[in-house]
Formats: C-alpha cells, sequence, structure tokens
C-alpha cells in the first residue's frame, strides 16, 4: 500500500496487523510522515463530527443527563431490586393467566387496543437511556451482581426486565405534540415515552423513536397519530393513523403493532405499516411478519419482499412488491420511469395498494404516481420523449386521456411538476388538469403547480393555453411568464420576476461536426457513438438561439452519459461533456473532461481549471451563467453536479471579453455517447437584473 | 446563521441559562442540545485519539452544570464551555501520555506525541475554516465524503458505490483531507495577515 493508503486506513481504523506494521515501517523511516499523519486524523476526528448523523451528540446529552438525574446508588440498587421482584411476581402471573382460557382478541376499538398487555414493569418516567462510558462501568458491575442476585432469589425465567423498558424520542418532526394523562407536554429530543402516551404529528415530516433496551427503532412519518402501549421485551405500539417503518432486532417477544384494522407482530425485520381510515398495509422489507385483520382475525404470514392489506372489503392475501411491474413493452405501457429519488409509489385504484416506484417501471394506463416528502421526485418519458419531472409530495393520477388513449391527460391532484412536452399532432394538444385549471399545450416546457387553493403555471418556452376551471376562462400565457388559477381571482399573464425569460431553442435545426452521430428525439438530443479517433474526438452540436445585445444568459442542460471511451487510462485523451455558447467573436465553453486519476477538470477551455473527477455513466447537471454589463467584461461561472439538489455557489468563476449578442448554442461531447435533455437557455435583460 | 437567527438564539441560550441556574435540568438538555456538536467538534480537531472526543464533551457538560452559578450571565456560554473542555482535554493528555501511552501501538504513540494542545478558540477558528473550505469541494468528492463520514460507509463499501478501487478511494480521501488542512491553514493565515 502506498503511504496515502496506509494513512487513510490508519485514521479508518481499516488497517490490518500487517497494514500496521508496514505503517510503522514508513514512520520509522519517515519522521515527516507522523505530522502528516496526525493532521489527517485532527481532519478525520473533526469530519466524523461535523458530518455525523445526531447520534453521538445524543448519546454525549442522554449521557450527560444520565449522570445528572442519576439518584445516589443506594437508592438505585434498592429501585432494582423492587424492580427485580415485580418482574418476578408478574412473571408468576402472566404464567398463571397463561393457563387460563384465552379470550379472543377485542375488536377495533381503538382504547381497548391501546390498553397494555399485561405490564412487566411500570417504565421509569426519567431513566434515559444509559451509555456506557468508563466511570459507568463500576455501577454497572455492582448492578449486574444485583440483578443476578435478584434472578437468582426471584427465579422468574430468562425475559427479565431491566428498568430501561420505556422508549424515547431521537429526533422530533414539525407539529409533534405529545399527550399523556390528558396533559399536552412539551416535546422534545431524548424524552421518555411512557405506556398510554399518544404523540400527534400533525404536520408532513419525520419523528424517530428508539427503546431504551434494545436498537428496534421506528419511523414515524407524518401526519400520524401514534400510541405508546409498551416497551421492553414485549414491545407494543398502536399507530392510529399515519406511516411508520419499523426496524426491529431479534426479540424474545414478538413487537407487536396495531392500527384499527389489523395487528401486525414480528419478531425481527424490516417493515413499513400504513395505517389508513379505511385500511392498513403492510411492507416486509426483511424478515417475517404475523399480519391479522381485526375484522375477522383472520392470520396470514407475510414474508420479505412481500405486502398484505387489511380493511374494508379487502381480502387479506400477501402479494410479491414488484408483483405489479409491467414489461417496458407491454400492451397498456404509457410512459417508462426514468430517475427516482426518495419515496415514489405508484398505485392503481388506492394508496394502499401501492408499490415502491423504481427506475426503468414502465407505468400502465390508469396507474397514478404518488411521491412522499418534499425532496422526493421522479421523472418519466412518454415514447414521444415528453418528460414529466413530478416534484414532492405530488399525486398525479393520469397520464393519458381515458376515452382516447392516443391523447396525453395528466391530472395532477396536488403538487408541481415541470413538463417539456414534444410536438403533439394536430388536435390532439396534451392536457395537465388540477382541481382548478387545465393547460393545453402542442409542445413546449412549463411548470405547473396545484395547491388547495390554486394552480400556478410557469412557461418556459413556447406558449400555453391556461383555462379556470371555474368559469372556463382562457388565457394564452407566454415564455417567460406566469398565471395563477384561483376562484375569484384575476387571470392575467403576469411577467416573471426578474425579466427572465427562455430562448426558443429548435434541436432538429441543429448544425453537427465532429464525427459523433446526433439524433434529436423529442427534446432530448443524443449523441449515440463513442468516438474512437486517437486524438480530438470531439463531437458538436449548434442550434441557432439568438439573444440581444448585452442580454445576460443561464445556460442549463442535464446530462446522461450512456458510455465513455474505455481507453481513458491510456495517456492519450481524455472523455467528457460540455456546453457551448457562440458570441460575434469568440465561443464559451464549459466541459467537464475525465483523464487518467489526477488529469480531469471542470475547466472554461484556456481560462480556469478545477479538479473534477466523476464515474464514467451517470447524470449530471450542468449550469453555465454569462452576466454581462455594459462597460464591463462578462463574468463567466459554471458548475456541475449530480442528483436534483443543486449545489449553492459556484464552482469556476472568472471574467471574459465577449463583443455582441449570443448567437448559437450548443452541446458538445468527447469520446463519449451522451443523451442530453431539458436543455435551456434563460434570458436576464441587463436592465431588469 | 443570520444575524436575526443569532440574536434569537443567544436570546434562547441566555433564557435558558437562567432556567438551568435556577435548577431546571430539562432546560440543561436544551442548552446542550444548542453546542453539543461544535464543542465536539473542536475537541475533535485537538483530541489525540478519537474516544476523548465525547469523553471531554461529556465531562465538559457535567462540570458546567455542576458549576452553572459561577457562569456569569450575559456572556459568551460557548466561550466558557470552551475553556472547561481546554483545561480537562489538557489535563487528560498528561494523565494519558502518563499512564497509557506506552500501551499504545508506535503509529498511535507517535501521533500521541505530535499532537498539540492548543487554545480551543484557535480550534474553534479552525473549525469555521473547516465548514468554509468543505463547501468549496466538488460534488463528486463531497460524495465521497458524505459516504465516508456521514452514511459510515467502509471504504470498499464506498468503492462498490463508485465503481471505483478501494485504493483510488483511499488515495483520494487523504487528498482530500490534506486538502482541506492545507485550505483552512490558509484561511487562518490570512485571517492573521
Amino acid at each position: 500500500m502506498t503511504d496515502k493508503e496506509l494513512i487513510d486506513g490508519f485514521v479508518a481504523g481499516e488497517l490490518d496487523e500487517a497494514g500496521m506494521a508496514q505503517l510503522e515501517a514508513e514512520l520509522r523511516a519517515n519522521p515527516d510522515l507522523v505530522r502528516e499523519l496526525a493532521d489527517q486524523r485532527q481532519v478525520e476526528q473533526a469530519l466524523r463530527v461535523l458530518l455525523g448523523d445526531d447520534t453521538a451528540d445524543q448519546q454525549v446529552t442522554v449521557s450527560v443527563l444520565s449522570v445528572l438525574r442519576a439518584d445516589p446508588l443506594d437508592s438505585f440498587k434498592s429501585d432494582l431490586l423492587d424492580a427485580v421482584k415485580k418482574e418476578a411476581d408478574q412473571k408468576r402471573r402472566q404464567d398463571a393467566a397463561s393457563r387460563a382460557p384465552v379470550a379472543p382478541h377485542p375488536m377495533p376499538e381503538v382504547a381497548e387496543a391501546l390498553r397494555p398487555v399485561p405490564a412487566p414493569v411500570p417504565a421509569p418516567l426519567r431513566m434515559p437511556r444509559r451509555r456506557i462510558l468508563p466511570w459507568a462501568v463500576a455501577g454497572s458491575i455492582a448492578a449486574a451482581a444485583l440483578v443476578a442476585l435478584g434472578v437468582a432469589l426471584y427465579p422468574s425465567g430468562p425475559k427479565a426486565l431491566g428498568p430501561d423498558s420505556h422508549a424515547f424520542l431521537l429526533s422530533v418532526g414539525p407539529g409533534a405534540k405529545l399527550n399523556r394523562d390528558g396533559q399536552l407536554l412539551p416535546v422534545r429530543v431524548d424524552m421518555a415515552l411512557v405506556s398510554g402516551d399518544r404523540l400527534t404529528l400533525e404536520e408532513p415530516g419525520e419523528t424517530r423513536i428508539g427503546f431504551a433496551d434494545d436498537p428496534t427503532r421506528l419511523k414515524l412519518r407524518g401526519p400520524a397519530v401514534f400510541h405508546f402501549v409498551q416497551g421492553g421485551a414485549s414491545k407494543r405500539i398502536d399507530l392510529t393513523k399515519g406511516e411508520c417503518e419499523i426496524a426491529v432486532p431479534l426479540q424474545a417477544e414478538p413487537f407487536t403493532a396495531m392500527t384499527p384494522h389489523s395487528e401486525l407482530r414480528i419478531r425481527e425485520g424490516d417493515v413499513r405499516l400504513l395505517s389508513a381510515s379505511d385500511f392498513a398495509r403492510v411492507e416486509v422489507r426483511r424478515g417475517l411478519a404475523d399480519f391479522t385483520s381485526r375484522k375477522d382475525h383472520k392470520t396470514i404470514a407475510v414474508h420479505a419482499d412481500t405486502y398484505a392489506v387489511a380493511g374494508k372489503d379487502v381480502e387479506l392475501v400477501a402479494r410479491p412488491l414488484d408483483k405489479t411491474l409491467p414489461s417496458p413493452d407491454g400492451p397498456g405501457v404509457v410512459a417508462l420511469l426514468r430517475r427516482v429519488q426518495g419515496e415514489v409509489f405508484v398505485f392503481s385504484q388506492s394508496p394502499a395498494d401501492r408499490t415502491p416506484a423504481k427506475p426503468g417501471r414502465a407505468i400502465l394506463e390508469g396507474q397514478a404516481i404518488l411521491t412522499e416528502g418534499p425532496r422526493s421526485s421522479v421523472v418519466l418519458d412518454y415514447p414521444d420523449h415528453t418528460r414529466l419531472e413530478i416534484g414532492g409530495d405530488a399525486v398525479v393520477r393520469r397520464l393519458t386521456d381515458e376515452k382516447d388513449r392516443t391523447r396525453k391527460l395528466v391530472t395532477l391532484e396536488r403538487g408541481g411538476l415541470v413538463a417539456d412536452v414534444a410536438k403533439q399532432p394536430a388536435g390532439k394538444a396534451m392536457l395537465l388538469r388540477t382541481a382548478h385549471a387545465e393547460v393545453a399545450v402542442l409542445g413546449t416546457r412549463f411548470a405547473l403547480a396545484a395547491e388547495s387553493e390554486a394552480t400556478r403555471l410557469q412557461v418556459e418556452e413556447g406558449a400555453v393555453n391556461f383555462t379556470r376551471i371555474d368559469d372556463k376562462k382562457t388565457i394564452l400565457v407566454r415564455s417567460g411568464y406566469f398565471a395563477v388559477a384561483a376562484p375569484g381571482k384575476p387571470l392575467d399573464p403576469a411577467p416573471l420576476p426578474g425579466g427572465v425569460r427562455y430562448l426558443d431553442i429548435d434541436l432538429g435545426a441543429g448544425v453537427t461536426s465532429g464525427d459523433g452521430e446526433w439524433t434529436v428525439e423529442g427534446r432530448t438530443v443524443r449523441q449515440s457513438r463513442v468516438s474512437r479517433l486517437a486524438e480530438g474526438g470531439a463531437s458538436s452540436i449548434l442550434c441557432r438561439a439568438e439573444s440581444e445585445e448585452k442580454d445576460s444568459l443561464v445556460i442549463e442542460v442535464v446530462v446522461d452519459v450512456d458510455q465513455a471511451t474505455p481507453d481513458t487510462a491510456i495517456d492519450r485523451g481524455t472523455w467528457g461533456f460540455g456546453l457551448e455558447a457562440m458570441f460575434r467573436d469568440r465561443n464559451v465553453v464549459l466541459r467537464s473532461a475525465q483523464g487518467p486519476e489526477g488529469t480531469s477538470v471542470f475547466e472554461f477551455p484556456g481560462i480556469s481549471a478545477i479538479p473534477f473527477e466523476h464515474g464514467r455513466e451517470g447524470t449530471y447537471r450542468l449550469k453555465l451563467s454569462i452576466e454581462r454589463k455594459r462597460g464591463a467584461e462578462a463574468v463567466l461561472r459554471g458548475k456541475i453536479w449530480q442528483g436534483d439538489r443543486e449545489p449553492d455557489g459556484w464552482m469556476i468563476e472568472n471574467v471574459f471579453e465577449l463583443e455582441g449578442p449570443m448567437t448559437q448554442v450548443g452541446l458538445q461531447t468527447v469520446r463519449s455517447a451522451c443523451s442530453f435533455s431539458s436543455f435551456k437557455v434563460k434570458v436576464l435583460k441587463e436592465e431588469s437584473r | 446563521m443570520s444575524e436575526g437567527e443569532r440574536k434569537g438564539r443567544t436570546m434562547d441560550e441566555q433564557s435558558l441559562i437562567q432556567k438551568v441556574q435556577e435548577g431546571n435540568l430539562e432546560a440543561f438538555g436544551s442548552l446542550m442540545d444548542i453546542h453539543v456538536r461544535r464543542l465536539r467538534a473542536v475537541i475533535a480537531l485537538n483530541a489525540p485519539v478519537p474516544h476523548l472526543i465525547d469523553e471531554i464533551a461529556h465531562e465538559t457538560y457535567v462540570f458546567a452544570y455542576n458549576h452553572i452559578q459561577d457562569f456569569q450571565r450575559g456572556t459568551s456560554f460557548f466561550a466558557w464551555l470552551k475553556s472547561i473542555a481546554w483545561n480537562l482535554l489538557r489535563a487528560e493528555i498528561q494523565r494519558f501520555s502518563r499512564e497509557q501511552a506506552n500501551q499504545l501501538k508506535y503509529a498511535e504513540k507517535r501521533v500521541f506525541d505530535v499532537a498539540p494542545v492548543r487554545p480551543l478558540e484557535h480550534s474553534a477558528k479552525e473549525l469555521d475554516g473547516l465548514e468554509k473550505c468543505l463547501e468549496r469541494v466538488p460534488p463528486r468528492l463531497k460524495q465521497l465524503i458524505q459516504m465516508r463520514y456521514h452514511l459510515s460507509f467502509s471504504t470498499e463499501e464506498i468503492a462498490d458505490r463508485v465503481d471505483q478501487s478501494a485504493a483510488w478511494v483511499r488515495t483520494t480521501l487523504c487528498r482530500l483531507r490534506r486538502q482541506l488542512k492545507d485550505c483552512v491553514q490558509d484561511k487562518m493565515a490570512t485571517e492573521k495577515a
């Protein structure tokens, strides 16, 4: 291993004996390496703390509170002995009860379901999870001895509950309220939950719950209503409403989760439980769960990668999670999912029937798409390359017209989407409907957002007919304008803030150069052949796109690298992709060029360069900003990123003399095959900035 | 953090300190939450062995709670915490070097020998610099950092996900940490100048 590998292995704690011996030899031979090792460890430790999740922070907080709250040792001992005695008594009672006839399980009355089963030990209210720290070791040994003594004196079997039979809040989402004995308590991280606590999450968000005695974890998604019934060896919760991800390590007694329609029991595994007003649904990712319908007390086994639904008029059967996956070229396919991020689902009739969405999955007629969480998103393509980018917390009910399947009709129930619409056949404009408005388009790019009170349309390219459902009033909204349809409000197009407009780019009329083979499918441009030229191998497509003198511009594109030349390791060139803008006297190219290790750059050629290394295939976004002011040089800025979250700031920046208006924009590849989509040029007027 | 947020937090902090001084332990929990991440981070920049980070943070808070009446309201609580942590860390390193350093492996011992103990005020500035330098890391490399430090993936797991060799991952991370260290030192030097 090289020095760098040894150092990284050492600071990461991954060096084996041989590696450690090699490092020691290097350190003895090269004293300067010691300073490097110390520096590296310092940065390593700081990064682990800064970027790690909040578990370690919480552990420190909990351990401090634990020490500060701790009663004197004598009282701790007596509490522990009391607990052990109570457990023994409890066990005897349970044993006696188990010999008695078993009554049928109560029916859906939630209050009944919430009643704790014979509780082993009352959970201590202010006993947080204890972290093992050196100074606690002596106490722990004493406690362990006492437990052993207690168990010997009161032989109650192996399921002795410790004092940590409660749960606690690991994180708290927005709008969380805790009701204990009819009183609303302030909710905070580290707070203990006790039997009967009712936790209400009124807003979308995530609240995590841990158990004091083992790593069982719950991830509760709001809006939700959750009851903590009991912890310890027989953990039991009630999910009246909402969704909960449950991760259960091996349990002596099954973990039980009740809903108004079901009872779930699992000894070990990961499941997602959804509780709605008229059904409950469980998806088992790992392990095996017993799922009982409270309607007829029928129980089925739900294995990994299957789901089941219990509720009114629903047959209790376990089905494979992927069973509904249709073939991409099968009958009735209307679109394909491309990029999926976060929690995205497909369903037919009801969200209860949903299955997780995956890239490449086909969407059939009548199927709907659901995204959960503000950061979730999905991109889908119709066969004609019309593309929808559906944002977070959205429901899209339909993708085609029920009566005329050749017409695209999208019903956006809630949330937002960006539509990049290929040219549609005459008389078959694509329609998008919300509760308030309808959009009719023959080919353009726009964003549509359906909110509870209004629908907002923002047009980037072309023009769109926007109709308010209430009074059928229709307006034409052009590029650089937006409009809001809401009952009783004026329906007029208004210019986008900042005087923004988008240039129309006729991709089909682009001029190509180099040895690439360019095809234009709808609004997607593809350079489909990797150049094998020993030198160069560049290829480009340039399209007419005229701005005015001194217009400032922002050019963006999404690049899918389908294949790159395989021999970049040989020192004869690089592969990459880029954006190009032509002006009167010179052109500006922003390019990511990948070479052998250490030679990759993200650059404005000839101006500046920074290292940027990435894998061969993948999806990247490029953004080039050209800011121009009278009497001053243009300021060029660029960035590249992966994923849907654009990073703040710019990665490279420089000034450049540019004369005249922009005349053409283009895309280029170097020894790679790429698909370019969402290509757009935003124009910012100098006087409006 | 905006000026408004900073003022809001300071006001919250002062009212929490008042509650703690009146004996409210829950308020101390909230007060800990405000600083725990940064306190651990500045300790991390000085602790010669990783396990000291949380121990010193723990002891700092316990000491702070037990001496909260000594804290002068209106002054910086975080600065007070840092001074407590510094004293604890210094004492711990001295104790550690007396008692345990000879039990360390050679590499650990050498790192321990060269570990500086500087006032944590200096480390707090280093931390600010590190956060700024992190913002400038290109996205692809940020992904590596996220996988190592946020998701706690092993080198092999990272290599699988980025389709590179483990050697590449180790080398790249090592280079990256060096660049971050240099960047922080540049920032400190510029500020000093």
